[in-house]
């Protein structure tokens, strides 16, 4: 009956084949003997352990004795060669740095650009604008009496305010303000509804827009 | 320390001063590509060396074809290059494979005998064509293996290391260094015999 080739005899196989072993192994002897998957194994082995030797020596032997003086088919090619390639590697590496360096610069163009509408008067801004600094803000609305504010104003420049019902329709025309602060008479704090908006706008010396904000107010 | 051990941590700082060079070649260094290429001069030699062992099958112009096949692979792969071995085994690994690919190729091409450029070539066409031997096969299979199977081999056949300063040079345990060749050499054989077994039918 043939033995089956299992662990043990592939464990011996490794041992022999890793020189944990001599070839003269008692064991290794006996699994020879008895199993063909064995033997089989084992000449494969010792086949590509021939050819591997026989390359590597055959490598060693033309490694050592290679002449850099001697010139052979193909030597006048390979300085060039290497630097052509080099180069356009090198090339091709600066293209992608300047396309990534384009796309990054697109990007901080598009940012700024967004960044410069958003910052023009389009578009009411919304309250606590970074502008536009309001006293006595609570809880994201003014809260009645004087209104005063703080805006880095250009010189010359002006304040206009005016107020607006809760649809955003005007309640009075726009007052001209030199000062950052605006205090209802007790004619319109009369007229005034509960709830309403201030939408302030300054504007520079020659009468120019130079930035908004509505506020709402509760009294 | 014995003088293997000596020779095999020399070989070792050969090995690491190469893969610097390679490095500073991959960072564009002038000095680095100028010695890198003084290096890669071995090229054209190898070729020519493993050409005369093949009884000079391949022309001049073959050869010189050769080369930049060669040199494209070596540029191609450089960041490859782990430091294993010199950089002139590791190029000549590549020349091996090179030639074994042009001499299988060439030999499933039909022979056009009427024109005979007198190079030892037939339009291109290798006559009597070299069956490759089973060392030169092994050599071929050897870089189909997974890196690490692969480095194992290399560094046990080719620098005549033992397991343990295998184990020592890729970090890894005395054990695992042996079960990894006992696999590569299995998977070689079992590459070889599928060959042959070709080669039969």
């Amino acid at each position: 009956m043939i033995p089956t080739h299992g662990k043990e005899h592939e464990r011996l196989l490794k041992q022999v084949t890793c020189g944990d072993i001599e070839r003269d192994d008692a064991a290794l002897l006996a699994a020879l003997d008895e199993c063909p998957e064995c033997r089989d194994r084992l000449e494969g082995l010792d086949t590509v352990s021939d050819a591997l030797e026989r390359t590597a020596r055959e490598q060693r032997e033309i490694l050592s004795s290679l002449d850099h003086d001697h010139t052979a088919p193909g030597s006048d090619l390979v300085g060039p060669f290497i630097r052509a390639r080099l180069a356009a590697r090198r090339r091709a590496r600066w293209l992608r740095y300047a396309a990534a360096a384009a796309v990054i610069a697109s990007a901080g163009a598009g940012w700024w650009a967004v960044m410069r509408i958003t910052r023009e008067p389009v578009a009411p801004h919304l309250l606590g604008s970074d502008a536009f600094q309001f006293d006595r803000l609570q809880g994201g609305v003014v809260q009645p009496g004087p209104v005063r504010w703080e805006f880095d104003l250009p010189p010359g420049g002006s304040y206009g305010v005016e107020l607006l019902d809760a649809q955003g329709v005007s309640l009075a025309p726009e007052e001209r303000l030199q000062q950052p602060l605006w205090t209802p008479s007790s004619q319109e704090e009369e007229r005034l509804p509960g709830s309403f908006s201030l939408r302030v706008t300054a504007y520079d010396v020659y009468g120019q827009l130079v930035d908004w904000v509505v506020v709402p107010v509760v009294r | 320390m014995t003088l293997e051990n000596d020779k095999n941590t020399n070989d070792s700082d050969e090995h690491s001063a190469d893969l610097r060079l390679v490095r500073e070649v991959l960072e564009g260094r002038g000095r680095a590509i100028r010695q890198f290429t003084d290096r890669m001069g071995c090229v054209p030699l190898i070729l020519e060396k493993r050409n005369a062992r093949l009884g000079s099958f391949f022309g001049r112009e073959d050869l010189e074809d050769l080369t930049q096949e060669v040199l494209a692979i070596v540029l191609r792969k450089l960041s490859d290059y782990t430091g294993q071995g010199s950089l002139e085994g590791w190029a000549y690994g590549i020349c091996t494979n090179i030639i074994m690919n042009v001499i299988r190729t060439r030999r499933r091409q039909p022979v056009q005998v009427d024109e005979d450029p007198g190079d030892g070539t037939l339009d291109g066409v290798i006559v009597g064509d070299p069956e490759p031997n089973e060392h030169e096969l092994v050599d071929l299979y050897l870089d189909r293996l997974d890196s690490l199977p692969a480095h194992v081999v290399r560094l046990k056949v080719f620098d005549e290391m033992t397991f343990k300063e295998i184990g020592l040079r890729l970090k890894i345990p005395e054990n695992s260094a042996k079960t990894h060749y006992y696999r590569a050499m299995n998977r070689l054989r079992v590459m070889l015999q599928s060959h042959r077994n070709e080669e039969l039918r």
